[in-house]
């Protein structure tokens, strides 16, 4: 371990503090996510963590960090959701004062890695994944509820660890000692509580319909057992190189210096860093619904004043929810965001709020990658997000499958509204409606 | 010495971490200070291990970390000290600890002193260090800081959590290194800023000197002289416990296992061994602490007047099952029915609360309106049933309150902190037969 030992510091994320700490000075910085659960402390303390620190901080400036609702970060009673977990990672590079990253995350963290990488290109400099499950695409082991129990009645024991050793650490095989001290990091990194909670929320995520948006620089690790889930990550996302790692041992700090090579090589390839043109957004379209018979109804001058206290209302939620007003055309709204649950936040507040001034909105949400041009966003996305709008019923709120994949965790509830053609758009698109968006 | 593996008890739906180390022939459960770690607290080399295993050779010692620290599930929100209690009992329960002494350290003396007034069965005695019943001044109250120092410590304390200046502060100038890099450590394991802040927010709500009156176990009142925690507080607490021993050691260390831990132990190991080893006489004790909560239908005879008596009749019974079912709900235990009345007892005030507010929001939908008051203090039991001064005051809140009100005596409010319930001051009342003035509260938003 480099010395001096590192210190723990908190991030504020909102309210929320997340434990970090920085591993090394280099000259790249290498931001470190942890597909389950951690504790730093324990972790700069263990010396089977030492080499894996010590090789990644030779090449890196290593940032680590405890993720919300593990080790030595606060406590949360839901699920965070991807969003919320984008928000305590920008939280941390924040604090350390870096501009841009690579992303390294295990495991369930990869999917918000590479949600991060799409979003939020121009802060991150490559994505390295291990082990990722990020996509129901592939043909992935979903736990069940019994699966979940049984694995948190067993949260923490000799006996579990020891069953986990054998799969993930071959040659630590029959090891007691070591099975102890996996054990100990178990429940240091998590509760029982938190691990269910985690555990449940990693079913529902899938991020397979971003991997076309990520424009940077990734690999993709493995160990053999989970090649199918790498390979079809890495054949979606363009020039991903996918590494499967040679082994015994498949835990990430015991992978071993053939592995610690790889990654090495990786990150000293990532010199300069092109200006991204693309970035994954949340688009919103708005329409007010009936709004010619309306004004013909009310007359020029109340339609207007009735136009102005829509817009109000409008900017307002946008101003709320974190939404950047892109146009308006007519009586209509564009706009986009960096997280899929804020915006369906503000549209079912602009639903809501201008049923108060008699009008009913349709809005439609899609996301994916877009173009960007000066501070404009245009592309197929911008294209999507527009038809959906229009299939929207009055006061209704429709999102694409895509919109409703990234939101897992949020507590939002949907209804399908089965497949439809979009105008000029190829393919067919699941459309679900938000339930009580209305109420 | 036998250290068990970390394990997890339930408390509903929460995982309680717990270990035990000794095997002796009497159960202590540790309630710990501010912040805990079952994991770090056994560590080799350790002080704090030193310290337990010192304790553990003369008992079955149970450690445990509160929810919200440690390795427990780090819950959202505070958790009210009734709360808190149920976590103590489902460790008991989980260890197979029919009695046990209980050692409530610090930040753990509130929690302790009401566990040990409620559940007097399943405790065998009392120690408390360092410790007092409330944690802030107060008018009639001049132990502890000022309620806005103690969070604006708490606060400084957030800001600079796990940090070696704050490590400093806490352990003074003359701290070694080393010790300031562990007690850092401790802090982070602890807990985690967020939870400190909601821990610290609790404890400048508490107060718990309604309680000190209906302790009946044997009980040890242990503080170091100059501790930052007045001793003059201790002592004064001591005072209002029956019976109770009060013994002063030198030093200014507030933790325990700081400075002279040795005699600390000593200390605890001479006043548990005899009591805790002495022949257990099968007695049910006479009495314990509860809460005891009075229902009445308003305007009774004129709705029975006017609906006849079969309708009324009908209309009583419904009333009768909306009630018995919320009690059951809430556990907690009907007493007696006069008339359309209720009396009911609960080993928490909050559940008490809560179950008399969904009482008169149920029977509203009857069109029935109901007055509803709580007391919490020391109740005689005799066969089962309470009876006391405290069973009289109950039934007085009760007959002040308006319709539809829950009124509380100022012992519940204080009883509470913690729980989220608000309140409305109701002012200073003469209660009917019982002496003194009463200060009473309406639940808002009853």
């Amino acid at each position: 371990m480099p010395s001096p030992t590192p210190e723990i510091r908190y991030a504020l994320s909102g309210d929320v503090s997340i434990a970090y700490a920085v591993v090394g000075d280099g000259p790249v910085d290498l931001v470190f996510v942890h597909g389950f659960a951690g504790n730093l402390q324990n972790e700069l303390e263990m010396p089977e963590y030492a080499a894996f620190h010590s090789r990644l901080a030779s090449c890196s400036r290593l940032v680590v960090f405890d993720r919300r609702g593990t080790g030595l970060s606060d406590r949360m009673r839901e699920a965070a959701t991807l969003e919320t977990r984008m928000d305590d990672l920008r939280a941390v590079l924040d604090a350390v004062g870096s501009q841009s990253a690579v992303v390294f995350g295990t495991f369930e963290a990869a999917a918000m890695c590479l949600l991060f990488a799409a979003t939020y290109p121009e802060r991150v400099r490559g994505v390295i994944l291990y082990n990722p499950v990020a996509s129901t695409g592939a043909s992935r082991h979903v736990a069940s509820d019994a699966d979940i129990a049984t694995m948190i009645e067993q949260w923490g024991t000799r006996a579990s660890a020891a069953a986990q050793i054998e799969v993930m650490a071959p040659s630590r095989a029959g090891d007691d000692a070591f099975a102890d001290v996996m054990a100990r990091h178990q429940r240091l990194g998590a509760s029982p509580g938190a691990a269910r909670t985690i555990l449940r929320m990693s079913r529902e995520v899938d991020v397979g319909d971003v991997l076309p948006a990520i424009r940077v620089p990734t690999l993709v690790m493995h160990m053999p057992s989970l090649r199918e889930e790498a390979e079809y990550l890495a054949a979606r996302i363009a020039g991903a190189r996918r590494y499967e790692v040679p082994g015994p041992d498949y835990y990430i700090m015991l992978l071993g210096d053939e592995a610690y090579d790889e990654i090495e090589r990786f990150v000293e390839s990532l010199h300069g860093d092109p200006a991204p043109d693309t970035v994954l957004a949340t688009v919103l379209f708005t329409d007010i619904v009936g709004s010619t018979a309306r004004a013909a109804e009310l007359g020029n001058r109340a339609w207007r004043e009735l136009v102005e206290r829509h817009h109000a209302v409008v900017r307002r939620s946008l101003d709320v929810f974190r939404g950047r007003e892109l146009d308006t055309a007519g009586d209509g709204f564009f706009a986009s965001f960096d997280g899929p649950i804020r915006a369906i936040r503000c549209a079912t507040s602009v639903v809501t709020g201008v049923r108060d001034l008699g009008l009913d909105v349709r809005a439609g949400l899609h996301t994916g990658e877009c173009e960007t041009i000066g501070d404009k966003l245009g592309g197929i996305a911008v294209n999507i997000g527009a038809r959906v709008a229009a299939r929207a019923g009055a006061g209704e709120v429709l999102v694409t499958s895509t919109v409703k994949d990234l939101v897992a965790g949020s507590g939002l509830v949907f209804e399908d509204r089965g497949a439809a053609e979009l105008k000029g758009v190829p393919g067919e698109w699941r459309l679900y409606a938000v339930a009580d968006a209305a109420s | 010495m036998d250290i068990t593996e970390t394990r997890y008890a339930q408390s509903g739906d929460v995982s309680i971490a717990y270990r035990i180390a000794g095997d002796g022939p009497f159960d202590v459960v540790w309630i710990p200070p501010g912040i805990s770690n079952v994991e770090r607290a056994f560590e080799i080399g350790g002080v704090q291990r030193e310290f337990f295993e010192r304790i553990a050779s003369f008992c079955r010692l149970i450690v445990f970390d509160k929810r919200g620290t440690g390795l427990s599930d780090r819950v959202a929100g505070i958790a009210d000290i009734e709360t808190r209690m149920d976590d103590v009992r489902a460790v008991m329960d989980a260890t197979g600890s029919q009695r046990a002494a209980v050692v409530g350290v610090s930040e753990g003396g509130p929690m302790s002193i009401v566990f040990a007034a409620t559940y007097p069965t399943r405790t065998r005695a009392l120690v408390l260090y360092g410790t007092l019943p409330r944690f802030v001044r107060g008018p009639d109250y001049p132990f502890g800081q000022s309620k806005e120092e103690l969070l604006r410590e708490a606060e400084h304390d957030v800001q600079h959590w796990g940090t070696i200046e704050l490590a400093r502060e806490w352990l003074g100038p003359d701290a070694s290194d080393d010790s300031l890099a562990e007690m850092a450590t401790r802090m982070r394991d602890g807990a985690s800023p967020g939870a400190y802040r909601q821990l610290e927010q609790m404890n400048s709500e508490i107060d718990v000197r309604g309680a000190l009156k209906s302790i009946r176990v044997p009980t040890l009142v242990l503080h170091r002289t100059d501790d930052h925690v007045q001793v003059a507080g201790a002592r004064w607490m001591a005072d209002q416990i029956s019976g109770a021993r009060f013994v002063e050691t030198p030093g200014s260390q507030h933790m325990i296992i700081h400075g002279d831990w040795e005699r600390i132990a000593d200390e605890i190991e001479r006043f548990l061994v005899p009591i805790c080893t002495a022949e257990e006489p099968e007695v049910e004790p006479e009495t314990l602490l509860a809460t005891v909560l009075f229902t009445d239908i308003v305007d009774s005879t004129a709705t029975a007047a006017e609906l006849g008596d079969r309708r009324w009749r009908e209309l009583l019974e419904r009333h009768h099952a909306v009630i018995r079912e919320h009690l059951a709900r809430f556990r907690g235990t009907e007493m007696d029915t006069a008339g359309d009345g209720f009396f009911a007892r609960f080993d928490g005030p909050a559940r008490g609360i809560r179950c008399a507010r969904a009482i008169t929001d149920a029977v509203s939908t009857l069109g029935l309106g109901v007055r509803a008051g709580l007391h919490t203090g020391e109740c005689e039991l005799l066969d089962g049933k309470v009876a006391g001064i405290s069973v009289a005051l109950g039934a007085r809140v009760a007959a002040k309150a308006a319709p539809g009100e829950v009124l509380v005596s100022q012992t519940v409010k204080d009883l509470v902190a913690g729980s989220g319930i608000v309140f409305e001051d109701r002012g200073v009342a003469e209660l009917k037969g019982v002496p003194g003035e009463w200060r009473l509260y309406a639940v808002a938003d009853a």
